[in-house]
């Protein structure tokens, strides 16, 4: 049995994500899905506050408007909830590398795990199966069940998402890497959290010193 | 996205389980209930037949022969009712699937039994099983033959069938199946007992839809403690309202066993609807704000469904309504006369029907008004 | 109530996905088979994963070209369809510098889509006596090119066929139309119509246009001034150089911009500006940095001229004044000020569009820019950095044939007849996107030829589009059908960036001490029956080489390929293009180059009076040489009674100009960063604050009118904070007249959205023509949604 420490996990730094969706269109198009298939990878938008010029605004009580992106996939939460509920065994939280993976084949679509899964992640498609991230342990829905292991194979696919993450804001690895990379508020929420992802706290205006660790040359590139 | 509360949160998109499994979830509580109906009537029946100190106690006279034909007439319902619900249910839950087909071959392919999607599928089974031999012993048998009443319309729909195929009907299903059933029918005790693992298997087919929606921690309004019992007390509820109809078209509206088994139903009632308040309660004093939006889906999106439907029309109304038939029933003499007996009849039967409309709004609104408990936004 | 709650209550439950891909739409091929296994889908046979396309899996390099800049490409190849793109690790556009990974923005990652896009032009097509556009071969197109071109020049002179081209991936274009053909007149994106008051500002004070992008990765004060450089990078190592600025230096990030964007909302300060008073706060700040003496004294005493005019001017604007004209906090202003000096020389303005769009947008960037000079930032790490580029060989080095450069001694129109004498433009510009309508009424302009290019969502569009219809020949050479491909006489389909062999390099990167090159050989074919520009060019060049018996035509023919002319441009620096796009990255860093290679007589100039063609158009448009507050309005739109609202236009990340919008996916993720993607719309958003739309009853997702003295549109609203009240945007390049999600088969169906220049008229900076995109408007419910 691999060590805990081998299990792959995502990282997301919301303080470097930029809200490009390059993650969301980058895993579409490595699993060959169409664009009007459900994200695996989705980016959502959430705001709150007033605009600081509108007249409801007061700079003592009001809260300037903001805007936070938020990229989300499956976590291969190490708890699996959708693994536990899903009547078949199509999804399995794999001991060798923590990903989990689901078997199409097996799959009689109750979308049971959608209900069970917290991050959202599962998505049904027009066959009604489920599908979701697979951490690009090989392309396409439902594949990646039985693949070898991530932590064994010589050239692992990196996942899409990262290699195309704008804003260097999602990683992923095995959990003994992605700790290293993690801040120490970050791996301790990650600890106390279900060890599901690891988030990296949001650096507000409070704590800003929390750095841790061929045209003509005149105008190219109007 | 504009949620009440903020929009700090990141609300999760929900993968849907709508009409069709909400009918699956009803018609299983009602086919559980509606097996445990047909076996108390069954036992209250045997226990007039045997005349025993019991029935005594239980009946008061065991010589009302209106009361013989009612609870006959309440097992038989019970007992086909419950098979069609399941049939019909299974039907609606398969048709929900993505790889309907595929579910078939659930002996071989269910294998995780720590899942109650499995668990029930089991349950189902058995269930079916125990509730098609009852309905199989309450309906044929050679000396079922000359019973009359509503309940007996199997019998009568496949003597059609028999009448109108081209092989003899001495010889046809209905003989067929009252050769099977009077081969295999138990000695007295023997179904007594049957009836009682029956009965057990219908209560747990009931507690399972239960259990299989509170398993998923992330919806407050599926919370554990209360739900379970909700579906326990409106299953056999629904379950005694769909028999119970049954007998009052076959004319036992005015009947003891209609009586008793519609004040049981009013009491179950009662208490589901404090189960009810118990878990609205939670929700609104829940820290989640998942509960506190589905207290707001409850009386707003699903206001119509849920205060209209659930618990006035499907809980509150039929309880008045039961209460004020009985009255007249009991108190006044209106069921002397014919057109009094249609009144208290149409009383009845509007009673029950409301009560299985409210069963399946409850199950309607406990599946659209949950509400995943959200993830909080870094930042916001 | 949530949105899945409404969703439920819709009986909505999303689905939609097609299985049986192991990659993406190559498999249009097998969507037979797809749909077999979909059938199969619900049965037991699962879902059929097994339709993977045969051959081998190769790999080959890109640059990407959706916006132009440059970032490195890593194409993923199998039977000649590109499955997959991802970035190329440590590129000098792509990445965050050395050992950091590549990446693709999503503009980027369409070029997947982009490459075989069915929409795309596939044939040469031909007008026809008729007036009916014709397929033809490409042999008949380049005859057709050339006769043409030819009965153009005897009919009107070829001094008035317009030269619009753009984005070119080859440096032939202008060899072409100017030298060749011998067209004087050249419109382009940079000064006429992206941010003309910026670049000439920059040039005429010193420091060139690099006053767009600082040395983000040694800077620890960043000013994003009217830029929004998360979303509107020019390669992604602008929008990664200040987010490792950020991390890595702690810097301090400040966005001045009137509504609230990503840039905002990363930023330590946020200057919710009133729009078009950047000059205002310019001089303020000059004001708070001088009289608390934060300034650099050496270097205003050595390297800069007119400082008293400057000192004098920034003496009127303390930030008490400027505050009620920008409606900025005075003590902001102050902070910002300090913050700025105090880091400097570490601390970097970026400025661009946001300042330049504007009537008085000279003024604005000339005060911006000049707060460089002031605190010394010039060329010193973090500051305003002084990029340069690789000394590639230009074409007169690699020609080894003569030829004639025709247009040399022709004048531009607008600066030969006496109609444009009001313009004071003409001595700046040889021309100005605005007048462009006017030069086609006045016979000056006939023709055009326009390539990655359309000018009508630039400005001025109901004219523009006139004009294009007047013209006696408009040449397009395109890969979309667009405003202007849909009504030229000639359409030459172009083969897009990962078909053709490229070059490219370009200033600013990740590596500051660093000129750098990137290049890449084709990855797939071209599609269909495409061209690579620099094949369209050189084919147009020999079918006029034959017409007209003029041998400086003939001057491509001693290069064979593509790849063979960039060799020679690569060989003053010792490089091939197999070399550049063999091993593991595309690029190649080059010559070192240190920060204040400026030299002794540098000079910085804030007052501008030494430049004379400057001053005598700041006179005639009556403004001063010096930096100085313009109000709105002087030269632009004021909002009125009837039109209460500002417009102006803005970028998404999803779109490059008007270029990308036809790629679904960008379409349907930026439709979901809306939150609109349920609706089918899926053109741009119009926002506006929530006061101005209860006022006009409009709620997100309303269909709007949107109207100016000039014109109007309809596109869909959406209320949000995050409009300044007064103020609304929306996305350019959408609508009828852009590059349109409809093929070949139904070219005149509307698209969603609107061109937001149909609000347009001639507004404009009066010394660079830069289109004036701040226009006063009325929105109203369009009834419907
Ligand atoms: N995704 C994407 N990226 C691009 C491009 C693209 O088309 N799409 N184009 C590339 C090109 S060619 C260019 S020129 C650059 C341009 O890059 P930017 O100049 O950063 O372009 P915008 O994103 O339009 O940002 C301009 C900002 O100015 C604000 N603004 C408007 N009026 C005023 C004002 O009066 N004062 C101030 N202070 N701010 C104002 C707007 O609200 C807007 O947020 O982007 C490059 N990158
Ligand atoms: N309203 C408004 N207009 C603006 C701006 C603004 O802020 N507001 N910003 C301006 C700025 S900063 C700039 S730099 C300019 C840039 O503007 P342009 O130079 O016009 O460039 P694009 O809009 O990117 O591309 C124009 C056309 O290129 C075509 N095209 C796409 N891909 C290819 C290809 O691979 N090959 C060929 N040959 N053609 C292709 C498409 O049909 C598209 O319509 O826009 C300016 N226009
Ligand atoms: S995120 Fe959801 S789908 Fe992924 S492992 Fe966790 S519960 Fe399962
Ligand atoms: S939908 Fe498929 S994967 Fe999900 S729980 Fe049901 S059988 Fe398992
Ligand atoms: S790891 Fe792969 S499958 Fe998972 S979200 Fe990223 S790109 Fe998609
Ligand atoms: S690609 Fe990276 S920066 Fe862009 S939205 Fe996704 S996670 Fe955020
Ligand atoms: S910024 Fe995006 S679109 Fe522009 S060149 Fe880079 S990857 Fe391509
Ligand atoms: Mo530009």
């Amino acid at each position: 049995m691999a060590d805990r420490q081998d299990h792959w996990v995502f990282y997301f730094d919301p303080n470097r994500c930029i809200g490009c969706h390059a993650c969301s269109i980058s895993c579409k198009q490595f699993h060959g899905r169409d664009s009007d298939a459900d994200d695996w990878r989705t980016v959502t938008h959430h705001e709150k506050g007033t605009h600081p010029a509108s007249e409801e605004y007061d700079a003592d009580t009001s809260s300037p408007i903001e805007n936070v992106p938020i990229s989300m996939s499956c976590m291969h939460c190490h708890d699996a909830p959708c693994e536990e509920v899903c009547p078949t065994e199509a999804i399995v939280k794999r001991d060798s590398d923590g990903i989990v993976t689901i078997d199409q084949d097996k799959c009689i679509g109750c979308k049971y795990c959608g209900w069970a899964c917290p991050f959202g992640a599962p998505t049904y498609g027009d066959n009604g199966l489920m599908s979701k991230c697979n951490m690009c342990l090989d392309q396409g829905p439902g594949s990646g069940a039985g693949a070898e292991s991530k932590n064994e194979q010589d050239n692992p696919i990196q996942p899409n998402c990262v290699s195309d993450c704008v804003g260097g804001a999602i990683k992923a690895g095995p959990e003994k890497e992605m700790v290293k990379e993690a801040s120490q508020a970050a791996a301790e929420r990650f600890k106390s959290n279900n060890e599901r992802v690891i988030v990296e706290p949001f650096q507000g205006e409070e704590n800003l010193d929390m750095v841790e660790h061929a045209a003509t040359p005149d105008n190219a590139g109007d | 996205m504009s949620v009440t509360g903020g929009s700090e949160w990141l609300w999760l998109p929900h993968v849907h389980w709508a009409q069709f499994i909400a009918l699956y979830l009803f018609l299983g509580g009602t086919a559980g209930g509606a097996y445990v109906t047909s076996s108390w009537a069954s036992l209250m029946k045997s226990l007039m037949d045997t005349d025993s100190w019991l029935g005594k106690i239980l009946l008061a006279r065991t010589d009302d022969d209106e009361h013989r034909y009612a609870c006959a007439e309440t097992a038989r319902w019970g007992s086909v009712l419950s098979v069609l619900s399941i049939a019909v249910g299974g039907v609606a839950l398969l048709s929900h699937l993505g790889a309907p087909l595929r579910a078939l071959t659930f002996p071989v392919l269910f294998t995780n039994f720590g899942s109650w999607l499995v668990i029930g599928t089991w349950v189902i089974v058995l269930f079916t099983v125990v509730a098609a031999l009852e309905t199989l012993w309450l309906h044929f048998g050679a000396n079922l033959q000359s019973q009359s009443g509503l309940s007996m319309f199997p019998r009568r729909i496949l003597g059609w069938i028999d009448g109108v195929a081209p092989w003899s009907a001495d010889r046809g299903i209905v003989w067929l199946l009252d050769t099977i059933a009077d081969t295999t029918r138990p000695p007295s005790r023997v179904h007594g007992a049957f009836r009682l693992v029956g009965g057990a298997l219908a209560l747990l087919l009931i507690a399972y839809t239960a259990m299989l929606l509170s398993d998923v921690a992330v919806v407050p309004l599926w919370e554990r403690t209360y739900l379970p019992f909700i579906f326990l007390l409106s299953g056999v509820s629904t379950g005694i309202s769909a028999a119970l109809l049954g007998t009052v078209a076959s004319g036992g509206a005015l009947t003891r066993t209609n009586h008793r088994f519609c004040l049981t139903d009013d009491a179950i009632i009662v208490v589901e609807l404090v189960a009810i308040g118990l878990l609205v309660s939670y929700l609104a004093s829940s820290p989640d704000v998942a509960a506190n939006v589905t207290e707001t889906a409850l009386f707003g999106t699903y206001g119509l469904e849920f205060v209209g439907g659930v618990l006035i029309l499907g809980t509150g109304l039929p309880v008045v309504l039961s209460i004020t038939v009985t009255m007249l029933h009991q108190f006044t003499d209106v069921g002397e006369t014919l057109w009094g007996e249609r009144l208290l009849t149409g009383g009845y039967a509007l009673k029950y029907t409301l009560v299985l409309v409210g069963g399946f709004l409850l199950r309607y609104v406990i599946l659209m008004a949950a509400v995943k408990t959200p993830l909080a936004v870094p930042g916001l | 109530m949530t949105d899945r709650v409404v969703l439920a209550a819709a009986g909505v439950v999303p689905m939609s996905e097609r299985e049986g891909t192991l990659t993406r739409r190559n498999l249009l091929k097998t969507a037979g088979a797809a749909a077999g296994a979909a059938a199969l889908g619900g049965c037991l046979s699962g879902d059929g994963t097994d339709s993977a396309p045969s051959g081998e899996l190769s790999t080959a390099f890109g640059n990407c070209w959706m916006c132009s800049h440059n970032c490195g490409q890593k194409a993923y190849v199998q039977d000649g369809t590109v499955v997959n793109l991802t970035g190329v690790d440590g590129h000098p556009r792509g990445s965050a510098g050395p050992d950091t990974e590549g990446t693709l923005c999503p503009k980027g990652l369409a070029q997947l889509d982009k490459t075989h896009d069915p929409k795309r032009i596939k044939e040469p097509h031909i007008r026809d006596e008729d007036g009916t556009l014709r397929k033809v071969d490409w042999e008949t197109a380049f005859e057709e090119t050339a006769k043409r071109l030819v009965a153009f020049a005897e009919e009107n002179g070829s001094e008035t066929f317009l030269d619009a081209t753009s984005w070119a991936e080859t440096s032939i274009f202008r060899t072409v139309w100017r030298d060749l053909y011998g067209s004087p007149e050249r419109i382009s994106r940079g000064i006429h119509v992206c941010a003309g008051p910026t670049f000439v500002t920059g040039g005429m004070m010193g420091v060139g246009s690099n006053n767009r992008v600082p040395d983000y990765q040694n800077s620890e004060y960043i000013i994003a001034w009217g830029r929004n450089i998360l979303n509107s990078f020019a390669g992604q190592f602008e929008a990664k150089g200040v987010l490792e600025a950020i991390e890595e230096n702690g810097a301090t990030l400040v966005t001045i911009d009137p509504q609230h964007t990503i840039t905002a909302q990363k930023s330590d300060e946020w200057m919710p500006i009133e729009p078009r008073t950047d000059g205002a706060l310019a001089l303020a700040m000059a004001n708070v940095i001088i009289e608390e003496e934060l300034y650099d004294e050496e270097f205003v005493e050595n390297h800069t001229y007119g400082f008293e005019a400057y000192r004098e001017a920034a003496a009127e604007m303390p930030p008490e004044e400027a505050a009620e004209i920008t409606g900025l906090d005075a003590d902001q202003i102050r902070r910002v000020a300090r913050g700025f000096a105090e880091a400097a020389p570490q601390a970097g303005i970026s400025v661009w569009t946001g300042t330049a769009q504007a009537g008085n947008g000279w003024k604005a960037t000339q005060n911006i820019t000049a707060l460089n000079g002031l605190v010394g930032n010039i060329d010193r790490p973090g500051g305003l950095r002084l990029w340069k580029y690789p000394a590639t060989a230009s074409f007169g080095q690699v020609c080894e044939e003569d030829y004639t450069p025709r247009a040399e001694y022709k004048e531009p129109a607008l600066k030969k007849y006496d109609e444009y004498s009001d313009y004071p433009v003409r001595h700046i510009e040889g021309i100005a996107h605005n007048l462009v309508p006017e030069m086609v009424d006045n016979d000056h302009i006939n023709g055009i030829v326009c390539h990655h290019d359309d000018p009508l969502k630039d400005g001025n569009a109901d004219a523009w589009i006139e004009a294009i219809e007047a013209m006696d020949l408009v040449i397009s050479i395109d890969a979309y059908w667009n405003g202007v491909s849909r009504r030229a006489d000639i359409v030459l389909p172009e083969a897009t960036q990962l078909e053709k062999d490229t070059l490219g390099t370009g200033n600013w990167s990740a590596y500051p001490n660093h000129k750098w090159i990137t290049g890449s050989k084709a990855a797939v074919d071209p599609q269909w029956n495409t061209k690579p520009d620099f094949d369209i060019l050189t084919g147009i060049a020999d079918a006029m080489a034959e017409r007209t018996d003029n041998d400086d035509w003939t001057i491509f023919q001693q290069w064979d390929s593509h790849e063979e002319y960039i060799d020679d441009q690569l060989s003053t620096l010792d490089l091939t293009l197999e070399e550049l796009d063999s091993g593991e990255t595309n690029y190649e860093l080059l010559e070192e180059y240190d920060y204040e290679q400026y030299g002794e007589d540098f000079t910085f100039r804030f007052d501008l009076d030494q430049v004379s063609s400057f001053a005598t158009a700041a006179e005639e448009a009556g403004m001063d040489t010096a930096p100085e507050w313009i109000s709105p309005g002087t030269y632009g739109d004021s909002t009125s009674e009837e039109y209460p609202l500002e417009f102006t236009d803005v970028r998404s990340v999803f779109f490059s100009h008007g270029s990308n919008q036809p790629h679904e996916r960008l379409q349907d993720q930026f439709a979901k960063r809306n939150q609109l993607s349920e609706e089918d719309y899926r053109g741009n958003y119009l926002y506006l604050h929530p006061r101005d739309a209860e006022e006009r009853g409009i709620e997100t997702g309303d269909l709007v009118t949107i109207e100016s003295k000039s014109g109007s549109g309809d596109l869909m609203a959406i209320v949000t904070e995050r409009a300044r009240p007064g103020f609304v945007t929306s996305q350019y390049g959408f609508g009828q007249t852009s590059a349109i999600t409809t093929g070949e088969d139904a070219r005149e169906r509307s698209a969603d959205g609107m061109n937001t220049m149909t609000l347009h008229d001639t507004q404009m900076d009066p010394i660079t023509g830069q289109v004036d995109r701040h226009i006063a408007v009325d929105v109203t419910p369009a009834g419907g949604d």
